[in-house]
């Protein structure tokens, strides 16, 4: 039999066309699936708007961030945010095509979230726009765009900065503009130590606490004695300033002495840990010794975050102090002395933690963790029995842990852990742990 | 007139003056810790210099002569000036203050005046474009002198250069003119490695003409480096706590200050600077990661001119054996350079730095032959750091530079880490790289696996560092090649390590031990093999020379880059 070749061609032709109405018909669905989710986006609905980023996220297509360019200035202040994330994750070409589209917007919220974008992607020819855009920014979206401007140092966004640093503004805000303000202005400006003296006689405590710090912050250390009085009488306003005195050079005693007063009585474990991490700069000992007498508190979460504030101080935890620690009833001070000891090279923790582990302690987890860290032959052992462990975060960390373990103790040999048929969500773990066993033994022979 | 002829009384004397010479002890000689000002900031050295404390109005001229460095700029310089002048308003009441520029010709670019405004502008408008050239700062000095040579009342100098101390031409005829022109000179500079090695080991950099580039912070490399199977060298990253030779012998020569400036950072430790640590998650407490003042003070090395250091080093019992130990190493291969000091007598002399012997230990071909190799340098390092370890032992307590002391004392544990490191190289060869490349290659029980899959053939036999950060001692825990000997080994060196670090171990030395490592060796393979980059550039004949060559980057412990310098721990 004869085939032509137009007989040939015919069915490829078909066949091509077929391809090409697939393929359109894909690009058509991408096409209507980004334009339905960014629609989705721009809903007062949380949920469905998250739902929406969430998917956005995966579609990842340069398309995208063409919808959302036009999209965008309809939108409410929640959603304007994921659409700037989304942006954010195009790939630089993409994006900054994007935002010098943006920068010449009706929206200011866009104008300014464009500027800013470019210029952390090194333009700086649009300060000038940033900054008259700020000026002009609804206030639901100030706290947004004030993320965005942080770390820009040019001298017309600082200037439109500081016009947030005013009465009538939210705290949040005025706080959020002075902390950027006090990072990048090195040495201080006076115009925003100006700015920050014409709050000092408002009759909201939140602004007046929040202009004293920064006040202090930028080495106005007279204004102390106005802010211990403050912290003293309303110590709910320490959260607050915290942030701010991070920035100080300097504290005066008086200020110390208030702090270290709301770390004795600290109402939660957020709150000692910020207060440490602020008082172990400038009154390293007199925390010290307010941290141990948390111990004394009866919340776990409060002795926890004093014990962890000590780790951080170098030299609070001197060895003899960890090793008394060890012998604790304790289960907590115990793992933390073994840990730290650990650091400090010295291994006398090993046994406590090998015994607590023998107990039914509520601390496994953690305690798996602490016992992971050693890098010690009797370690083994332990490890693999922690594998088949009733509770799931314990088998995960006993896994975890033994992989690094192995590594370490065997550099030469070279390892491919899932031929170990080991998985610590599987309920069938008995033959992994066999061969893990079985391995370990051979090995140490 | 021949020496049978000289009379008694003659010789005598010859001998007595022999006998004095030898025995002056040589703290005489001014040593950088007695120049060096502590503090790393730059707020306190311009208060020094510019006599903020003073009450009393002295006449004087002052030149700042500035090395316009990226990190300078950084640093706010113009600034602080700005803030410290106004804190010295009366004690500037009768200063006239002038600006330099290094590689500016003539050096000066602002006379002299008491328009303390017009000064501060010039400094904020010169650092407005930092250089990245090698520059002559000694040339430049030079010029100064001549220039402040008629100028009444007193004179003195703040150089603030970070990054240019290293290229020299001829520092002490510099020292000697300043001296002799009663100028004053202070200087402000980035602290310096530990006899640090860097431009040894990278001698094809291009350099200004006339100049050669140091850099260390004693005037000549007095510490071993390059040790055989350590990937670089410790001289190179281990901060010094003093700034280069050059501008400390400027300043002590002519009665001035030098302050260390570095760039606020982060200082916490981190294991295995450029090694593997085996041990932490980069959470480890040293106990020892903050210095002694005075031990540290005690290990500085000295201010005093190049001939009058070779001079008491080559007098120096502690160097003279340090001398001996490492050129034998050298020559064994266990370190890839000579000392770069000839011995002569009661004297000492620079040498050219050449290289050592070169061990063939990387080529991945008969692994029997290397270990054998290996065996035999093992053999040698153990024979010479046994010499050494008696020399030590019979000088005891005798009279030394407590430097050198340290010097010799940290070659004789480098000398048994380097046998540890060829004795696991040689059982490496013997137990693990025959048994995997050879025909008959073991299977393995899971999760454990092959390192080779018997198709790639080795090209090359490389190896790493693992960090000393936690002592040796955990490595008993380790399953390293070698079983019960190297054990005995690494017990020894265990020993060894924790008396020299009971010793030095909150000092520069310390750190510098602790910056060696026990190496890992693995197979390369045939186009898996990645050539690393260079740190540093290099000029190639592609490129046309350039006048001034540019300074390369140079990474530093500290992170930073090559113009900020290392960060002391503990000062």
């Amino acid at each position: 039999m004869r085939v032509t070749t137009a007989a040939l061609c015919k069915p490829l032709r078909q066949g091509a066309k077929l391809l090409c109405t697939i393929l359109l018909c894909t690009l058509l669905t991408a096409q209507s699936a980004a334009v339905a989710l960014v629609e989705q986006l721009g809903s007062a609905d949380n949920n469905t708007r998250t739902e929406a980023f969430q998917a956005l996220q995966k579609l990842r297509s340069p398309e995208v961030a063409e919808l959302l360019t036009l999209k965008l200035a309809g939108m409410n202040a929640a959603s304007q945010q994921l659409g700037f994330l989304l942006m954010e994750q195009q790939s630089m070409d993409i994006a900054r095509g994007q935002w010098l589209s943006m920068v010449a917007a009706d929206s200011p919220v866009l104008r300014a979230a464009a500027a800013a974008h470019l210029w952390r992607l090194q333009d700086h020819s649009h300060a000038t726009t940033l900054a008259t855009a700020l000026l002009k920014i609804p206030p639901q979206a100030v706290l947004m765009l004030l993320n965005f401007v942080w770390g820009i140092d040019d001298p017309q966004v600082l200037a439109a900065l500081r016009r947030f640093v005013a009465r009538g503004q939210p705290s949040f805000v005025v706080k959020n503009a002075l902390q950027h303000l006090i990072q990048v202005e090195n040495p201080r400006n006076e115009a925003t130590v100006l700015a920050a003296n014409l709050l000092l006689d408002t009759e909201d405590i939140g602004l007046r606490v929040i202009a004293l710090a920064s006040l202090i912050a930028m080495g106005e250390t007279q204004q102390s004695m106005a802010l211990a009085e403050i912290l003293i009488a309303k110590p709910e306003q320490t959260e607050q300033v915290i942030p701010l005195l991070l920035k100080a050079a300097k504290l005066e005693p008086v200020l110390v002495d208030a702090l270290i007063q709301r770390l004795k009585d600290a109402p939660n474990n957020f709150q000692v840990t910020q207060i440490a991490s602020l008082l172990q700069i400038h009154a390293s000992e007199k925390t010290v010794a307010v941290l141990f007498k948390l111990f004394d508190q009866e919340d776990p979460k409060i002795q926890s975050a004093a014990l962890s504030a000590l780790t951080n101080i170098p030299s609070a935890l001197d060895k003899k102090r960890l090793k008394l620690m060890l012998t604790s009833t304790d289960a907590s001070q115990q793992l933390i002395a073994a840990k730290m000891l650990r650091r400090m090279d010295d291994t006398s923790g090993l046994p406590y933690v090998l015994d607590l582990l023998t107990k039914n302690v509520s601390r496994k987890t953690e305690a798996t963790k602490v016992l992971a860290e050693f890098r010690s032959r009797q370690v083994g052992l332990p490890l693999i029995n922690l594998l088949d462990d009733p509770e799931q975060p314990v088998r995960e960390a006993a896994w975890n842990g033994l992989q690094n373990l192995m590594r370490d103790l065997f550099p030469y040999r070279q390892f491919d852990f899932a031929k170990a048929g080991y998985e610590p969500n599987s309920n069938a773990r008995g033959q992994g742990i066999a061969m893990l066993r079985a391995w370990w033994e051979a090995a140490l022979k | 007139m021949p020496f049978t002829c000289y009379p008694n009384i003659v010789l005598c004397a010859h001998f007595a003056a022999l006998l004095i010479v030898t025995c002056l002890p040589c703290q005489a000689l001014p040593t950088t810790a007695s120049v060096t000002e502590p503090g790393r900031g730059l707020t306190r050295p311009l208060d020094i210099v510019l006599n903020s404390g003073g009450t009393e109005a002295i006449e004087r001229t002052l030149l700042i002569v500035l090395d316009a460095s990226p990190e300078l700029s950084k640093a706010n310089f113009a600034d602080l000036l700005e803030q410290a002048i106004l804190r010295s308003e009366k004690s500037l009441l009768r200063t006239r203050i002038g600006i330099g520029v290094i590689g500016q010709k003539g050096c000066i670019v602002l006379p002299p005046t008491s328009n303390l405004t017009k000064v501060v502008d010039e400094v904020r408008a010169r650092l407005q474009k930092p250089g990245e050239e090698f520059q002559n700062v000694y040339a430049d000095l030079r010029a100064v002198a001549h220039a402040l040579s008629n100028t009444s009342g007193e004179r003195s100098v703040l150089l603030v250069s970070l990054q240019n101390g290293d290229v020299e031409d001829d520092v002490d005829q510099v020292a000697q003119l300043l001296a002799k022109a009663n100028i004053k000179v202070s200087v402000l500079t980035r602290e310096a490695m530990l006899a640090d090695s860097y431009w040894s080991s990278h001698e094809s950099q291009e350099t200004p003409r006339g100049t050669t580039l140091t850099g260390s912070d004693g005037s000549v490399i007095d510490l071993p480096w390059g040790f055989t199977f350590q990937t670089g060298s410790a001289n190179e990253i281990t901060p010094a706590a003093f700034p280069m030779w050059g501008l400390a012998r400027i300043a002590a020569a002519t009665s001035g200050r030098a302050f260390i400036y570095s760039a606020p950072s982060q200082s916490n430790h981190q294991c295995g600077n450029g090694s593997e640590c085996l041990f932490c998650n980069d959470d480890h407490l040293p106990p020892d990661s903050s210095w002694s003042e005075s031990l540290v003070a005690q290990l500085g090395p000295l201010a005093a001119s190049r001939s009058e250091t070779l001079s008491a080093l080559g007098r120096d019992p502690f160097f003279r054996a340090l001398n001996v130990a490492w050129r034998d190493a050298a020559d064994e291969g266990l370190v890839h350079k000579n000392p770069a000091i000839r011995l002569t007598g009661t004297a000492a002399a620079v040498d050219r730095t050449r290289d050592g012997r070169t061990l063939d230990l990387f080529s991945a071909t008969n692994f029997l032959r290397k270990a054998r190799r290996a065996d035999e340098a093992a053999a040698k390092a153990l024979s010479i750091g046994n010499a050494l370890q008696s020399e030590l032992a019979r000088l005891g307590d005798t009279a030394s530079i407590p430097r050198t002391e340290a010097a010799a004392r940290y070659m004789s544990v480098l000398l048994q880490l380097t046998r540890v490191n060829m004795l696991l190289y040689s059982a490496w060869c013997r137990e693990f790289a025959l048994q995997n490349f050879g025909k008959d290659s073991p299977d393995m029980l899971p999760p454990e696996v092959a390192t080779n899959n018997g198709e790639q053939r080795p090209e090359g036999i490389g190896y790493s560092n693992m960090c000393l950060c936690h002592g040796v001692r955990p490595y008993l825990e380790i399953e390293l090649p070698g079983g019960k000997a190297l054990r005995l080994e690494l017990e020894k060196l265990d020993v060894m390590f924790t008396a020299f670090m009971a010793r030095y171990g909150k000092s520069q030395f310390g750190t510098a031990l602790k910056n060696n490592g026990i190496a890992r060796f693995w197979v390369g393979y045939e186009g898996a093999y990645v050539k690393q980059p260079r740190k540093r550039g290099k000029s190639t004949t592609e490129m046309p020379a350039t006048v001034t060559p540019s300074r390369p980057t140079r990474a530093n412990p500290s992170g930073a880059n090559g113009t900020s310098g290392p960060t002391t721990g503990g000062r």
